[in-house]
């Protein structure tokens, strides 16, 4: 703790003094700063007294062959899953001898601290609660990383990122937008995010078998998709007994999805979705509506009777039980399931198709998936911040992320028409498969700039299926307007998460689970619960933040 | 043969069935997990498999067991459950032994001073900051001593002691004999069968404690074996909770890789039990005090 | 420690004094060996319990426990004052009382079930897979509890079905989730609770079950009237021991068997105290539920202790 005072110190000090340098020494050092910047260009020598000047009056350099740093050692997090091939471990594989590699050009260590995934959070928070925390910690929650900075932990990394010749080539990668995700209202840049390149989320599946069989129409109406159902449930062309019709993978959770698109009212204003998209029970009456129709499907036996028991959608899929259901855009390939079916089954047939009319203005809504992933925090008791954002920065760069997610050519790919096709899928599987994704910060999912590489990718790690993977995605952002759920949370929200959530899971499903009749009655004593809960402050902060921008 | 028979009451048959009754829903979930490891994928997926495999096939087990860090692991988990039992089986039973005197000067204090631990506790960062200030961060001590006593295990192993003839005691003190005497000469002998129980419970405790290994150990090549499968095990439940984040490029774990992983987890400490068995017998000494 | 008395009380206070040192010297070994016991209990216990004060702080794990906030009673006001954590101490109490009134009898007699078993190979056999159940991981088990006890096509429905019953609810209604838990604790615990009373089993004395037999008493009554009584202190002791944690609860158990229609029942301390860790407090109050627990646990404990010795057994204390 002492330790964070007096870097803290330090740090203001510093800042203070380059802010007075900086206005001061600017004309008459103009000269100077051109041409040392021409030899930086040209070497990677070690130039210790210009670039001490340089630091003065500049800032930090971040830009990866900016800085020649002194024998530095950064401690960075990365998650182990167990998946570790043989002869190699998390912390110690070709990969951190690659990027040490590179890293070592510009005099800096990258040393691995692994972190059991499936405990990270318990671990990260004893780590920092000893001092003994890694200069880069990682969460994919932003609440909590958003609570880390706000309890005093974590450095603002403005100053790191901001200036023009700072961390170049990782706000190239990362864009403007994306950086600015995480930057708060006094601007502060509390963390650096990974980009989602492509943000293409959730997808409505149908058994096209059935469909075909029994002569009907893709559904377009949410009437439409009754009337399939309730034919899947009682004319099933396979003749199975034990069908559910509907099912979705957001039944039991809290997360927005393409069908509610179809009922609700506040899609069609972008900022009054922004501010009911925090629960829009509460606000959204055509939110009322997606659960009455749920409610009708429940009773009428056209969705399974416990649907809340344990999480089986994975199951009834592969069984060929399940009529209709929403998913991830690519879930049928990526979990497999549709080869499972298949295998059993072959004449089922699963497609994707787009979001249903909404009620009230008959248009498409989709849902997409914000433009972030991974949230990368240094907290305050790293020395070097400025050698971990230099990290970040080559990691952006071709040499960094490119070879990390795609390796090297002629060992694990070659180039067709620009794109990286596998040579041995397995052999990329066990030699750098199970770990770029942890490694590469950056970005999710992979080093693309351009979402359709993102598609490419999928298709070509589905081979059989590249067409019906373009069709997933095709679908996937078809809609006159997508929404993404901001990630906007009020400080309000944080305090009263658990009682609301609280409300939620309990009314929820007794609005979806009630008898008709009882419904309206149940909604009222839902809104009510939440109301209790809080939702009134939050509706209040958030109105405030969304009509403000 | 006829007497036998009429010998034979109905009370025991009952008993014989309802015990086998019993055995068999216990070992049935078992079996369960065995048989999905062993399956293949696409059966397990379909929730068809009970207790026989389908496609019987090996590649969970390889998959898991090809890992150096699988086996790195194991030898941390029995290098740990080994001396961490002895240990906490040398520390029970003295302070079992020593507070199960009746008349022991200050014994209901320290009773007291230990019971009290059962329920307050500092937590898991204040234990960690303590753990990590004695220097025994990273080391495999750290596995071993913090959890050296469990309350629990001392208060059944003292009820026992307790309760071992005070007769016999008695006879040892005029015979001459010291506390520790009686001790190993006496108390032990007889308290096989506590011991055997003692002892399993603190290496069924050190071999599935992966908490401990989470906090203290940071080279991966100390992880123990809780903690190397726990991933397995658990990667699938937080993709669903985070949505597609995490999932996006990260492989799915079959359900048979989790199963083998229970099954390689929990086989070793199994075994145990049965080879235990045979110190539940009586003690030696028993029927030694005439009249 | 010098002290000015003066004539009998004198005489009186040496000699207790004198007394005192006797016993601190015949003992000797004793407290030898509770010399390293103790070294332990304040390194590894006592000297972290300093972090029970930050249920009195507005606990920051970057300030640590020195420079955090103190909020005195805030936190316990702020805990106390949702209606949600009565709740969850309800079902806690109600869950643990009822699987206790049903284990706990039920272990002891199959453990006397086993004890009659004469065959040592079936005896050894059935008790080495009894407590297999122990070391299935609830992760497992509620994916069982699931197949079995689904109303749609879980197996045990299935047999009920066929006999011409109608589907029971065993996970979607409070009620029947109270059996479904308690059974997959019972089945879970059963053969494992079994051992320590099979250790004590085996410390009876032969002569007096022959010279029970010979008396002419029949199975129940030799089971009743020497078996018990001789594995009464085990009994009590455990006895004791299961009451006084009638204030917490595993996590996995009622998270994974429980779901959202059974929230009124399946909701207890320990799943409020994993919501919680989502806000910002999240430390403070833990240790304020935490410390609440103990102090009502340590209560009951000395409630039972006291009980206990009234009747005329060994407490624990």
């Amino acid at each position: 703790m002492k330790k964070t005072i007096a870097l803290g110190i330090a740090g203001i000090m510093l800042i203070s003094g380059i802010l007075t340098g900086c206005g001061k020494a600017q004309e008459t050092s103009n000269e100077s700063l051109e041409a040392s910047n021409e030899t930086q260009e040209a070497s990677n020598e070690i130039q210790a007294g210009s670039d001490e000047s340089q630091e003065e009056k500049k800032g930090y350099q971040t830009t990866y062959g900016d800085k020649q740093f002194d024998n530095v050692t950064i401690n960075v997090e990365v998650f182990d899953r167990s998946s570790a091939p043989e002869g190699a471990t998390v912390v110690d594989n070709k990969w951190v001898d690659y990027i040490n590699q590179e890293m070592n050009k510009v005099g800096i260590n990258v040393n691995f601290v692994a972190v059991p995934r499936g405990e990270e959070t318990t671990k990260i928070q004893v780590m920092m609660a000893s001092g003994t925390a890694p200069d880069l910690i990682l969460t994919y929650d932003r609440s909590l990383a958003e609570s880390y900075y706000a309890k005093g932990g974590i450095v603002a990394l403005n100053d790191y990122v901001d200036g023009e010749d700072q961390a170049v080539n990782l706000k190239k990668y990362i864009t403007e937008e994306v950086l600015d995700m995480c930057r708060n209202d006094d601007g502060e840049l509390w963390a650096i995010t990974a980009r989602r390149v492509n943000t293409a989320k959730k997808n409505l599946f149908i058994r096209k078998d059935w469909l075909d069989k029994l002569e009907m129409d893709m559904p377009e109406t949410v009437d439409d998709l009754y009337n399939v159902l309730k034919a899947f449930k009682e004319n099933n062309p396979d003749g199975k007994k034990d069908v559910v019709a509907f099912s979705s993978d957001t039944l039991s959770y809290s997360a927005y999805g393409v069908m509610e698109g179809a009922f609700m009212e506040s899609v069609e204003n972008e900022t009054q979705f922004n501010i009911s998209s925090y629960r829009p029970i509460y606000s959204d009456d055509g939110y009322v509506e997606y659960l009455r129709f749920l409610n009708k499907l429940y009773n009428e036996g056209l969705m399974d009777p416990e649907y809340y028991v344990g999480n089986s959608l994975n199951e009834l899929i592969v069984n060929g039980r399940v009529g209709f259901f929403e998913y991830g855009i690519n879930d049928t390939i990526g979990k497999d399931v549709l080869k499972s079916l298949q295998a059993s089954e072959p004449e089922a047939d699963i497609v994707s198709l787009p979001p249903l009319k909404n009620v009230n203005d008959g248009k498409q809504y989709n849902i997409a998936d914000n433009g972030n992933g991974i949230y990368v925090l240094i907290p305050k008791t790293c020395q070097n911040v400025d050698a971990v954002i230099t990290y970040l920065d080559w990691m952006a760069t071709k040499d960094g992320g490119y070879v990390i997610n795609n390796g090297f050519e002629g060992e694990h790919y070659q180039l067709e028409d620009g794109i990286p096709m596998a040579i041995d899928a397995d052999y990329n599987d066990k030699d750098k498969n199970w770990i770029n994704f942890d490694l590469f910060l950056v970005g999710n999912g992979g080093y693309f700039t351009d979402p359709q590489d993102v598609v490419d990718a999928n298709a070509a790690m589905a081979p059989g299926y590249e067409e019906y993977v373009y069709e997933n995605y095709k679908n996937a952002v078809i809609g006159d307007i997508i929404y993404a759920t901001p990630t906007y949370v009020s400080p309000i929200q944080v305090e009263c998460h658990t009682e609301i959530k609280l409300a939620q899971d309990e009314n929820q499903i007794k609005c979806i689970t009630c008898k008709p009749e009882e419904f309206d009655a149940n909604i009222a004593v839902y809104r009510e619960a939440l109301k209790n809960a809080g939702m009134d402050k939050v509706l209040e902060e958030r109105t405030a933040y969304f009509t403000g921008k | 043969m006829p007497e036998k028979l009429k010998r034979m009451d109905v009370a025991k048959g009952i008993m014989y069935l309802g015990i086998v009754f019993i055995v068999a829903i216990c070992v049935y979930p078992f079996l369960n997990v065995l048989a999905y490891s062993f399956s293949d994928r696409v059966a397990v997926m379909s929730g068809k498999v009970t207790v026989w495999p389908i496609h019987f096939q090996l590649d969970a087990y390889k998959e898991i067991l090809k890992q150096a860090q699988v086996w790195a692991a194991m030898r941390v988990s029995v290098i740990v459950t080994l001396s961490g039992t002895l240990l906490g089986l040398l520390m029970t039973v003295c302070a079992a032994y020593a507070l199960s005197k009746p008349d022991l000067r200050g014994g209901k204090i320290f009773t007291g001073f230990i019971l009290f631990t059962m329920y307050f506790g500092g937590g898991i960062i204040p234990t960690f900051l303590v753990v990590k200030s004695i220097g025994l961060y990273d080391s495999l001590f750290a596995l071993v001593l913090p959890s050296a006593m469990n309350v629990f295990n001392f208060i059944v192993m003292r009820t026992f002691f307790r309760n071992i003839s005070k007769e016999l005691k008695e006879a040892a003190l005029i015979d001459g004999a010291g506390d520790i005497t009686i001790l190993i000469k006496i108390v032990l002998p007889l308290s096989l069968p506590i011991l055997a129980t003692i002892g399993l419970y603190y290496a069924v405790d050190y071999w599935n404690d992966y908490f401990s290994a989470l906090l203290y150990i940071q080279t991966p090549e100390k992880f123990s074996l809780q903690l190397r499968l726990r991933q397995i095990l658990f990667a699938g439940q937080l993709d669903q909770m985070l949505g597609s984040a995490d999932s996006a490029g990260v492989k799915i774990m079959p359900e048979t890789l989790k199963m083998a992983s229970i099954v390689v987890t929990t086989l070793p400490i199994i075994v145990i039990y049965p080879w235990l068995q045979k110190y539940f017998v009586k003690g030696v000494m028993v029927g030694s005090v005439k009249g | 420690m010098k002290m000015k008395v003066k004539g009998k009380e004198g005489a009186a206070a040496v000699n207790k004094k004198k007394n005192l040192n006797y016993y601190l010297w015949r003992d000797r070994w004793m407290y030898l060996l509770l010399v390293p016991i103790l070294i332990y209990y304040i390194v590894f216990k006592y000297a972290p319990m300093f972090g029970i004060v930050m249920a009195f702080q507005d606990y920051n794990i970057f300030e640590g426990v020195l420079k955090s906030k103190f909020v005195g009673l805030d936190i316990f006001r702020t805990v106390f004052g949702k209606t949600q954590f009565w709740n969850s101490i309800r079902n806690t109490l109600v869950l643990n009382l009822l699987t206790l009134l049903v284990n706990f009898p039920l272990t002891i007699i199959l453990a006397l079930m086993l004890n009659e078993i004469t065959s040592m190979k079936f005896k050894k056999m059935s008790q080495s897979l009894l407590y297999l159940p122990h070391f299935i991981s609830w992760v497992v088990v509620a994916g069982i509890a699931e197949n079995l006890f689904n109303m749609t096509n879980g197996s045990v429905n299935n047999i009920i079905k066929s006999a011409g019953g109608s589907a029971i609810p065993f996970l979607s209604s409070n009620g029947w989730w109270i059996v479904t838990y308690i059974t997959c604790n019972v089945w879970k615990g059963i053969g494992w609770g079994t051992i320590i009373y099979l250790a004590a089993l085996t410390g009876i004395d032969e002569s007096l079950y022959e010279a029970a037999y010979l008396d002419g008493a029949t199975r129940f009554q030799r089971i009743a009237y020497i078996t018990v009584p001789m594995i009464k202190p085990v009994i009590v002791t455990m006895l004791i021991l299961s009451v006084s944690k009638m204030m917490s609860i595993g996590l996995d158990a009622p998270l994974l068997l429980g779901n959202n229609k059974v929230m009124g029942i399946s909701e207890v301390i320990s799943t409020y105290v994993y919501r919680i860790g989502i806000q910002n407090a999240e430390y403070s109050m833990s240790t304020a539920i935490g410390l609440f627990q103990s102090v009502v646990n340590i209560i009951i404990l000395l409630l039972a202790d006291k009980f206990a010795k009234a009747i005329g057994e060994d407490g624990i204390l």
